[in-house]
């Protein structure tokens, strides 16, 4: 065969069988390297075909990026979108007392979000990631369309800034304490097995979170996590006029326990402590002038010392994936969570649950997944400033289903429609910010990723 | 006057010609400190009036001799890297590479170190500073000092690529400027261990470790380069400004003649063709 016809045929294959990775980095060395070893090229070809590829890519915008700081050794780019239409209704108890009589709300808006972000590796197992959302709440990532076109309210804000360490085997003084350990600092993803229901999935904590992890704990697939949060809520001004401006924190501390007999089958149980340390904080003290701008939480996180146990069971049967998960959890510090603002007392300890099952099959184009789940939260029970900013509204003393089902058009394209429900569990209590009767909400969600 | 304008033009053409006939080479060490100064001299024997200017200072100097268009020929004992490639195109400079010999890394040790063999991932571990005694591989108690090449070289980046999985040298590694140091750092050191091109394993105080590929023990030689069972063999290049022409193409003739590859085997080298 004519060289250089058999050059252009093979740099034709790889370009066209090529994964956009190796494109991306112009390399195409395990292909070629497997054509010489079966003769197909020999070395000076295979050298030829590589440095011809390099030639090519570095003269397409991906061939000519460059990073500002050597250390920089990977970088990863991504981002999605999403089109929604959301439908809410939320009737307010029918009860005297304080509340809003206009808070009946009846509502259908069209919605969009934009994540656009990027994963940097350097040396030496250290990582770095930033994100940028639209909105500026702490639980939401959507801005509304309206407003004639305009850009007000459509600004993207800072989701995530970090830096992460990250190592497997990690060694001390010559011996290694721990199968592996992450360190993420700033503003994060968090690391926690915990339920969208009670820690929104739009919500990245601001501090310190760690991870220590061990594998094989006497039994081949028990792994055996340590995780912990030292977190930033409110940043008071100290030299505020005010009496008693102090910092107000999250700590959080979880222990799980995975143990895996078979591929992707296994379970976790993962008990978990969240405290909140109480700085006497008020919304008028707030160094940014106001509340926590949540979209639909309260202004103040306090009287919250909470314990849950969230559990979970997978395993595949029928040619699908199957997930059991539920949570059980109580704060010890709920009935002061009630009296304080309703100046009702509290009979019991106030405690949540949750418990769903869901099922999936397949990854990319044509994938699909359902899921039900039953959630109840009591009065006084948990923080709205953590839950699904959905759910009820983001109110307490609430308990309903919440069905959800996803299907996959492309292997980046995807729609999701969600209905939540939920009553009221107690009309004892209520309050401006727990006052509702019962809920429905609809999300209609086309997403993509890139 | 006719005389002096012709006497001038006369010197400026014999000067002409010895400039037209001087090659320059500049880059990898592994190359540059013993082949091409032994393939040189064999040239110049050929062919009167040439000339060689070599600098071995690394792969990394090579190539961007080429890109800065300050060599005929530069030497590299690694793969041009994607941003060099792009660094050259946008100065019009097509890098072209040839590969001339095929090369094993030797990983040496002192003669006085019993070790006979290491694992891949026993390799790994001790340059990467996972390991740091000499007795977590089975040898005599006592801290490894590890010789490595500094980052310019082709062997440093080829090595971490086969040997170290991409990861990181040790913060402890010494960084040497050439094979040859690196040889009589570890000659002279007992507890020390580096890694050298196959042409430098002969140097006094030092041994070839063999590699445990988990059933074989594997020694760089001709037959386990040429074969690839040796797991850190690699081409090694001579990088021009688009293919070889000129007085470059002709020094290449040279070296993949009979005579050449005879001179690359004396010196420690595998043969390309």
């Amino acid at each position: 065969m004519n060289q250089q016809f058999k050059k252009w045929a093979v740099m034709f294959a790889i370009t066209t069988l090529g994964s956009l990775a190796i494109q991306a980095q112009g390399d195409s060395g395990p292909l070629v390297e497997a054509l010489i070893k079966k003769g197909v090229l020999s070395s000076q070809e295979g050298e030829e075909i590589r440095a011809g590829m390099l030639e090519d890519n570095s003269s397409t915008a991906g061939g000519m990026l460059s990073w500002g700081s050597s250390a920089v050794k990977g970088v990863k780019l991504y981002g999605d979108a999403r089109l929604r239409y959301q439908w809410e209704n939320k009737q307010r108890q029918n009860v005297s007392g304080i509340g809003n009589p206009s808070r009946d709300q009846d509502r259908s808006r069209y919605r969009y979000r934009l994540r656009l972000g990027a994963d940097y590796k350097f040396s030496e197992n250290w990582k770095s990631g930033i994100r940028l959302e639209t909105s500026n709440a702490s639980d939401s990532t959507n801005a509304n369309f309206g407003g004639y076109f305009d850009k007000t309210g459509d600004g993207v804000n800072v989701g995530l800034v970090y830096l992460e360490y990250e190592i497997n085997n990690p060694e001390l003084f010559g011996f290694s304490p721990a199968d592996y350990f992450d360190l993420r600092m700033g503003k994060h993803l968090h690391p926690f097995l915990i339920s969208n229901a009670f820690w929104d999935s739009d919500i990245n904590p601001e501090g310190f979170s760690e991870q220590i992890a061990w594998n094989d704990v006497g039994v081949s697939g028990l792994t055996f996590t340590l995780r912990g949060g030292q977190y930033v809520i409110s940043e008071a001004n100290e030299n505020n006029t005010l009496v008693g401006n102090t910092d107000s924190a999250l700590f959080v501390a979880q222990t799980e326990v995975n143990y895996e007999w078979a591929t992707k089958t296994g379970f976790s149980i993962a008990p978990m402590f969240m405290l909140e340390t109480g700085g006497k904080i008020s919304a008028a003290t707030q160094e940014n002038g106001g509340g926590p701008d949540n979209e639909n939480a309260d202004p103040f996180l306090g009287n919250f010392t909470v314990v849950q146990i969230p559990a979970q069971v997978y395993f595949n049967a029928w040619g699908l994936k199957h997930k059991a998960f539920g949570t059980w959890g109580v704060n010890f510090k709920g009935d002061g969570l009630i009296e304080q603002p309703t100046n009702q007392s509290a009979d019991n300890i106030p405690m949540f649950f949750n418990v769903g099952y869901e099922l999936s099959k397949g990854k990319g184009k044509g994938a699909w997944k359902l899921s039900a789940e039953y959630r109840y939260l009591q009065a006084g029970s948990y923080t709205t400033n953590l839950s699904d900013s959905d759910f009820a509204k983001n109110e307490l003393n609430q308990a309903g289903p919440v069905l959800a089902g996803n299907y996959s058009f492309t292997d980046n394209i995807s729609g999701t429609v969600t209905w939540m429900h939920s009553n009221n569990i107690s009309p004892a209590f209520n309050d401006t910010f727990n006052d509702a009767g019962d809920s429905d909400l609809v999300q209609v969600d086309l997403n993509w990723k890139f | 006057m006719k005389k002096s304008i012709l006497s001038l033009f006369t010197l400026a053409l014999t000067l002409g010609s010895v400039q037209a006939d001087k090659i320059v080479i500049k880059g990898s060490d592994t190359l540059g400190a013993k082949l091409v100064p032994q393939l040189a001299e064999a040239y110049k024997a050929k062919n009167p009036g040439t000339t060689f200017e070599i600098a071995a200072e690394g792969s990394t100097t090579g190539i961007a001799a080429v890109t800065d268009s300050t060599c005929d020929i530069g030497m590299s004992s690694r793969r041009a890297k994607s941003t060099e490639v792009s660094a050259a195109a946008a100065k019009g400079i097509k890098m072209h590479p040839t590969v001339v010999t095929f090369d094993g890394m030797a990983v040496i040790v002192n003669t006085g170190n019993p070790l006979k063999s290491l694992t891949k991932r026993q390799v790994e571990q001790i340059f990467a500073g996972d390991v740091t005694d000499w007795s977590a591989v089975g040898a005599p108690a006592g801290a490894i000092s590890i010789y490595t090449r500094n980052t310019a070289s082709g062997t440093y980046q080829d090595f971490k690529d086969l040997a170290m999985n991409k990861r990181d040298y040790a913060k402890s590694s010494q960084k040497m400027a050439g094979n040859e140091q690196i040889a009589a750092e570890v000659g002279k050191n007992k507890s020390g261990i580096g890694y050298v091109g196959m042409a430098y394993t002969k140097a006094p105080g030092i041994k070839v470790v063999m590699i445990d590929m988990g059933g074989s023990l594997v020694s760089p030689t001709k037959a386990s380069v040429q074969s690839k069972a040796y797991p850190y063999a690699r081409p090694n290049f001579f990088y021009t400004n688009g293919a070889p022409t000129g007085k470059a193409a002709a020094f290449l003739d040279f070296l993949f003649s009979p005579e050449g590859e005879k001179i690359v085997e004396q010196v420690g080298f595998v043969p390309a063709k």
